[in-house]
């Protein structure tokens, strides 16, 4: 007879699993035992996923306001509040009096925002960052200070500063001669969107993502060079920053620019972005640089962060979107957004789906284009949605049920700022403090994985049909000899992977393969002939793709020989897609060197083959390859096509 | 469902001749820790994981009386009552309605220490569905309680000294507080 007796504590774990977070924090106190199992980390991960499963968890929105103290309304003070919703279990199953369409409030508790803060912070305003599994990450807008908060056991951390990331932006020279220093001319950002907050499920830590402001530099030249923005990540476990030195925020001449930090979810951090040029001739800077919105994910395991396109309609040209938003629907990713198509059909709301997260086919699943604009936050529940009136004076919000169309305003008034709102659900006992007061011999063994997050993202998200392409120069035989050399005597002293030599004529091309082929050999026909390349001298930049390479000159003016370079690289960018060409280099190096490394490098190139800097070369070959840039060996760097160009001497 | 048993002897089954089909549901005979003999409807007993197994497992025969040392006879008569409910109504079209009516009654009638028993005779018996609603039933009524009421539900002893019940207690001293004023 097979005996399967299940200890008398089991029971005991089962009934305390499904306790809301107060009952559980005092009944830590019921004896040595009950403590040890209510604070093990098993215990709750499994209460956490216990009570996302079944309907006694209830979702609660957090959101600030501003309250008057008195009539006059002089005297505000902001509060969050935590509205608690009712959910369908408690009502009678008859449903005489509930609603069925909209949830129904049951409760509203302003939050003192706790007393440990300084005094700096307390002045300041605190922004939601965003949430996971029941924890708020906040930040203070004036000093960076970043909370980690659990409103459901009171619990919060104040992390420290960290000391890696400029407060402001970094400029270095002067655009225009004329142009005041250090005053930014092209990126603006909002400074509280630049933190990102989730959970990496490989190593059970929680993670908060600080993408600093982009550096800028006018090397006096007439080109505006874009950096990519520098990142340093907190995890609780050190309760410490380090620096992450991420080469995955650039291409071979694009930057990736996080914006706006959206959501977290299962795994990932999700920001809207863009992608910029990076090296840009400084009369354009207002509309050239910019190439286009995209999503850029972080991978809070891997550490790497990741691109993704939006649905194709928002690239139309006459397509004007805005007001897009990532939020969590129906356990996956949905993005929303304003639509403004025409004169005839005015501004619509569309939702898309980020659907199928192993295909590579179909990628966004449009839902629902819905004629309302407003602001939306959060979802409730998958079919209620809630939504900031940005009209109402008195800063009201609603839930809108998306299958009825109807909308319900919620009993609360005065928001402030609708963008600092999460819905999330309040009934998680996850600790940040970490470590126990008391130390108890008798506890539980902390067998096996967490039950927190389980599922590991594929990466073939990022393999979708759309794959990313460059076109090369390619050299002549003799010149890649040379360059070659050069390029294996820097790795050997400074790593990094073994370049194919080449000139970036056209870089981070986003389409599929048939497309860009059919692209690709149109190009013959319209630039057809070859033309001179002369270097102009040695750079050093701060990109891990340009971090050592040789500028080759590139000129507008006709006169100038570089000119027919210039206009070559300007034809086969539009003939891409793209407004303007881009900034020719030839790199020797791939990687992230110190300052040291770099003054090093500079001479190290001149041991090696002085004569390099003063070469100039006939282009009598484009080629087409395809991309993997989260290869770092480039060993999947394959050639796809190549034609010969006519060149006469 | 339940036959008082005079004596030991195990009760035979009815067999038909090969072939036809007998009208009468086939029981399972189980005895309990005090010696009660019960007889249950082979659906009921199936929704018991430990019998099932017991019988399924090496094939054997319902002629076998199967002991539940661990079960005195008065929760044997509840879990019956329970399972023979569900099963019951597991069907119907208003399952969940008719099911949340009978659970009210059914706790209704019960102490917490009962309560507790039963979970852990579901916990022996292996009822997922049973467990699951006691479980919650016992939640549901200690989720306001104050520390000494739980510990003398579960019986568990102090073993605290003041200064570390104090500091304890320290950690959350807003969950002390406001018990009955809960939305949850």
């Amino acid at each position: 007879m097979r005996e399967v007796h299940k200890d008398i504590e089991d029971v005991v774990e089962q009934i305390l699993s499904t306790l809301p977070p107060k009952s559980l924090m005092r009944f830590k106190c019921v004896s040595k035992r009950w403590y040890a199992l209510i604070t093990d980390p098993r215990f709750v991960a499994k209460h956490f996923s216990i009570s996302k499963q079944n309907n006694r968890c209830t979702p609660c929105v957090l959101l600030k306001r501003l309250l008057h103290e008195d009539n006059n309304g002089d005297q505000t003070q902001k509060v969050f509040s935590l509205l608690k919703f009712r959910n369908n279990v408690d009502i009678d199953i008859d449903n005489d009096g509930g609603d069925d369409e909209h949830s129904f409030v049951s409760g509203v508790e302003d939050i003192d925002i706790p007393p440990c803060l300084s005094l700096k912070t307390q002045g300041s305003s605190l922004h939601i960052v965003g949430h996971c599994n029941g924890i708020v990450c906040l930040v203070a807008a004036l000093s960076g200070e970043v909370i980690l908060w659990n409103p459901a056991i009171h619990d919060f951390k104040l992390l420290p500063l960290q000391p890696y990331l400029p407060d402001s932006p970094e400029i270095v020279g002067s655009p225009l001669p004329g142009w005041p220093k250090d005053v930014p001319i092209s990126i603006h950002r909002d400074y509280m969107d630049n933190l990102g907050f989730g959970f990496d499920p490989r190593s059970n830590d929680y993670k908060v993502v600080n993408i600093g402001f982009p550096g800028v530099e006018h090397p006096a030249d007439g080109y505006n060079i874009n950096l990519p923005p520098k990142t340093a990540i907190y995890t609780l476990s050190s309760n410490s920053w380090r620096e992450m030195k991420t080469f995955s925020l650039e291409t071979q001449s694009t930057i990736l620019l996080p914006d706006r930090f959206q959501v977290y979810f299962k795994g990932m951090c999700y920001w809207l972005g863009r992608e910029l040029h990076k090296e840009i001739l400084l009369f354009d800077a207002m509309t050239d640089e910019f190439i286009r919105n995209i999503i850029i994910l972080f991978d809070m395991a891997d550490e790497v962060f990741h691109d993704m396109l939006l649905p194709d309609s928002l690239y139309d040209p006459n397509v004007l979107c805005f007001n897009m938003r990532l939020l969590v629907w129906n356990e996956s990713v949905a993005l929303f957004g304003m639509r403004n198509g025409n004169s005839f059909s005015g501004s619509s709301f569309g939702i898309w789906v980020m659907d199928d997260f192993d295909g590579p086919k179909s990628r966004w699943t449009k839902h629902i284009s819905f004629d309302l604009i407003e602001k939306p936050l959060a979802f409730l529940k998958s079919d209620e949605i809630l939504m900031a009136d940005t009209k109402d004076t008195k800063g009201r919000i609603f839930s809108y049920n998306l299958s009825t169309k109807r909308l319900k305003y919620l009993p609360i008034e005065s928001m402030q700022d609708d963008s600092a709102t999460v819905v999330y659900d309040n009934y998680s006992i996850v600790s940040i403090l970490g470590g126990n007061e008391l130390k108890n011999t008798d506890r539980y063994t902390n067998a096996g994985s967490s039950l927190l997050e389980h599922s590991s993202f594929p990466s073939s998200i990022i393999d979708n049909e759309w794959h990313s392409y460059s076109v090369w120069a390619i050299l002549p035989d003799d010149v890649c000899l040379k360059v070659r050399k050069v390029i294996q005597g820097l790795r050997s002293e400074f790593g990094g992977p073994e370049i194919e030599p080449h000139i970036t004529v056209v870089g981070s091309i986003r389409m599929t393969h048939a497309e860009v082929l059919n692209k690709f050999r149109s190009l013959q026909s319209c630039v057809p002939s070859g033309y001179k390349a002369i270097v102009n001298r040695l750079v050093i930049r701060s990109f891990y793709y340009q971090c050592v390479s040789l500028l080759i000159d590139s000129s507008f003016q006709n006169e100038h020989e570089s000119s027919k370079l210039w206009r070559a690289t300007g034809f086969c960018g539009s003939c891409f897609g793209f407004q303007s060409g881009v900034r020719p280099h030839l790199s020797l190096l791939y990687g992230n060197l110190t300052e040291e490394e770099r003054t090093r490098a500079q001479e190290k190139v001149s041991i090696l083959d002085e004569s390099i800097t003063r070469m100039s070369f006939p282009i009598t070959k484009l080629a087409l390859y395809k991309i993997d840039y989260k290869d770092k060996s480039l060993k999947s760097w394959e050639k796809i096509a190549e034609y010969n160009l006519r060149y006469h001497n | 469902m339940s036959t008082p048993a005079e004596n030991e002897a195990s009760i035979k089954q009815e067999s038909g001749p090969s072939g036809t089909v007998q009208d009468k549901p086939k029981k399972i005979v189980v005895r309990t820790g005090d010696g009660e003999v019960f007889e249950l409807k082979e659906e009921v007993a199936m929704e018991m994981e430990t019998i099932k197994t017991f019988f399924m497992e090496d094939n054997i025969s319902y002629e076998t009386v199967m002991p539940l040392t661990n079960v005195d006879s008065w929760e044997l008569v509840k879990v019956i009552e329970y399972c023979s409910k569900y099963v019951e109504l597991k069907n119907k079209e208003n399952f969940h309605k008719e099911l949340k009516a009978f659970q009210d009654e059914f706790v209704k009638s019960m102490s917490p220490k009962t309560l507790l028993s039963l979970s852990n005779v579901a916990n022996y018996l292996e009822i997922k569905y049973f467990l699951d609603f006691i479980c919650q039933a016992i939640a549901d009524h200690i989720k306001s309680k104050d520390v000494e009421y739980v510990r003398e539900l579960f019986g568990v002893e102090n073993d605290f000294t003041e200064e570390e019940y104090e500091m304890a207690k320290t950690e959350a001293p807003w969950a002390h507080e406001n018990l009955d004023k809960d939305l949850y």
